[in-house]
């Protein structure tokens, strides 16, 4: 780099040795957004798994009732903030997931709004993803992406799509809004895989 | 941060060399034809995104990082670039 | 046909930082390969630190002409990332680097900035805060080389918050622009109107009736730019002849 502002650093702060490679810790929760933030009345939200033959479908009520879950997880954002040791509440996918059928290995994340975006049936099941419906001890609040969204800590936080309302089976691991735009088809923040 | 299309000019021109902003294209969801200094454009840490004006369509997409650019034009049918001339 | 010049990405020397605003400066930039720019161009401002991290940010270009000379002036958005670099750490003799001219759609004359449209067509700007930078430009070149009927609505929070307000006394003194301000939060001693925000009612009282049929380019942040266009049309200005730039903070 050749060319050097006298002055500026911009908003960046020194990478630390504990968190995935050029990730930074942040201690307030940063909202990024791509559109308008929509609000969702949770009376006329269900959350549904379409597969190749069936569609499963949970009200907000039902969903409560297959019991939520305490986790404390680290997030990362793919713009190079991270969050560590972050309680959160919600519904494992792996309950969901109990008796759907499928033949298919891959699954499209859909969000009030159309947001879309993919990741690996595998990667949502044993323990590593949920339907958050609270985050630090609140419901999630709308900026946040609440009522509900997805929560897959393992890869980079855009996976973890906000206002989630159903998962939809998928035979290749088709590329939803941000990995179409440039981002990375899989996103894991410790191969650092922000990018094609 | 929320602007509009005249935002794009700088990352098209470096893209394409052409100013798109402009010119005119039709919209792949409503079919309508707009300007591109028109469209609602949302910045963002992760990116760009351009929306058609009458229907929020996504028209154009622009992510930086690591010294690369994408822009992707997932809801642009067309785009006229006759008129660019002096 | 000829090929626009190239625009590409230019040097600048910073030559001039002066007040312009309790929040805002301007700046006078020297830019040895700038190929000229139309009146309401934008131009990006590119910042690398050491570690070769960078930031763009568009800005409206206050100057016009074929001049080496650029002129920008940049309100410091409280919290940005480039504004407030801008405001309160550049200074003379600092570099920073330009991409431009661009725009081609909010240029005066209008038709892509063609020198040989009709200027005579009656021109109605509409600016809200720093939104009156590229329409500054156009008032400017509008009174170099004449036209049609020219007045400016200039929507700003105190007489304090105006941008080139010198030079716009200027214009109206030489009979070269009918200037009508409406102050948001307070006004000048003895003013006629309360102060407050801009209403469809202050806006017809202070622009070219529709039926003028004016091209009319409105500046500013993105929901004055919104509330204003959408009364225009109201107002039964054709949307072709409403050219809109908005701003958000950064």
């Amino acid at each position: 780099m050749s060319f050097v502002t006298r002055g500026f650093s911009g908003r960046r702060r020194e990478p630390d040795a504990d968190l995935p490679p050029g990730q930074t810790l942040v201690d307030d929760w940063p909202v990024l957004s791509a559109g308008v933030t929509p609000l969702v009345d949770t009376a006329d939200w269900d959350f549904t798994i379409t597969t190749e033959t069936a569609t499963h479908r949970w009200s907000w009520d039902e969903l409560q009732e297959l019991g939520v879950e305490d986790v404390v997880v680290d997030i990362h954002c793919v713009t190079h903030w991270s969050k560590l040791r972050m309680p959160w509440r919600g519904i494992p996918l792996d309950v969901l997931f109990e008796d759907v059928e499928t033949e298919q290995d891959y699954v499209m994340a859909h969000s009030v709004g159309g947001y879309t975006t993919n990741v690996p049936l595998d990667e949502l099941l044993d323990g590593r993803a949920w339907v958050a419906i609270e985050a630090e001890g609140e419901p999630l609040t709308p900026e946040h992406g609440g009522p509900a969204r997805l929560l897959v800590p393992h890869l980079y936080f855009w996976k973890s799509a906000k206002w989630v309302r159903g998962l939809t089976m998928m035979d290749s691991d088709e590329p939803g809004f941000w990995e179409s735009a440039g981002y990375h088809l899989h996103g894991d923040p410790w191969k650092e895989e922000r990018y094609w | 941060m929320q602007v509009d299309g005249n935002a794009l000019a700088g990352i098209l021109e470096d893209g394409f060399g052409l100013d798109l902003t402009g010119s005119r294209g039709r919209c792949a969801g409503c079919s309508g034809i707009a300007v591109l200094a028109t469209a609602v454009v949302v910045v963002t840490p992760m990116g760009t995104v351009a929306r058609c004006a009458a229907c929020e369509h996504v028209l154009i997409t622009v992510v930086t990082g690591g010294g690369r650019t994408w822009i992707g034009l997932p809801g642009l049918s067309a785009i006229e670039v006759s008129a660019i001339e002096v | 046909m000829t090929r626009r010049p190239s625009v590409g990405w230019h040097v600048a020397t910073v030559v001039e930082s002066s007040p312009e605003t309790p929040s805002a400066r301007r700046l006078v930039l020297d830019v040895p390969t700038w190929p000229g720019n139309g009146a309401g161009a934008h131009l990006d401002v590119r910042l690398t630190a050491p570690d070769g991290y960078q930031a763009t940010r568009s800005y409206s270009v206050a100057s016009s002409g074929p001049a080496t000379r650029v002129v920008l002036a940049v309100d410091a958005v409280p919290d940005g990332e480039i504004s407030p670099f801008l405001v309160n750490e550049v200074r003379a003799g600092d570099q920073i680097e330009l991409h431009g001219p661009l725009g081609r759609y909010f240029l005066w004359p209008p038709g892509d900035g063609d020198p040989d449209s009709d200027t005579g067509v009656p021109v109605q700007l509409v600016a809200g805060g720093s939104g009156v930078v590229p329409l500054y430009a156009i008032a400017a070149r509008h009174a170099e080389v004449g036209g049609g009927e020219l007045r400016l609505a200039y929507s700003v929070r105190t007489p304090a918050d105006a941008f080139f307000a010198p030079e716009l006394t200027a214009l109206v003194g030489a009979g070269r622009l009918r200037l009508d301000w409406v102050y948001t939060r307070a006004t000048p001693a003895g003013w006629s109107r309360d102060a407050g925000r801009v209403t469809r009612a202050l806006l017809q009282e202070n622009t070219i009736p529709a039926t003028h049929r004016p091209t009319v380019y409105c500046c500013g942040p993105t929901p004055f730019v919104e509330a204003v266009a959408g009364w225009l049309l109201e107002l039964g200005h054709a949307p072709e002849r409403i050219l809109t730039e908005r701003f958000g903070g950064s």
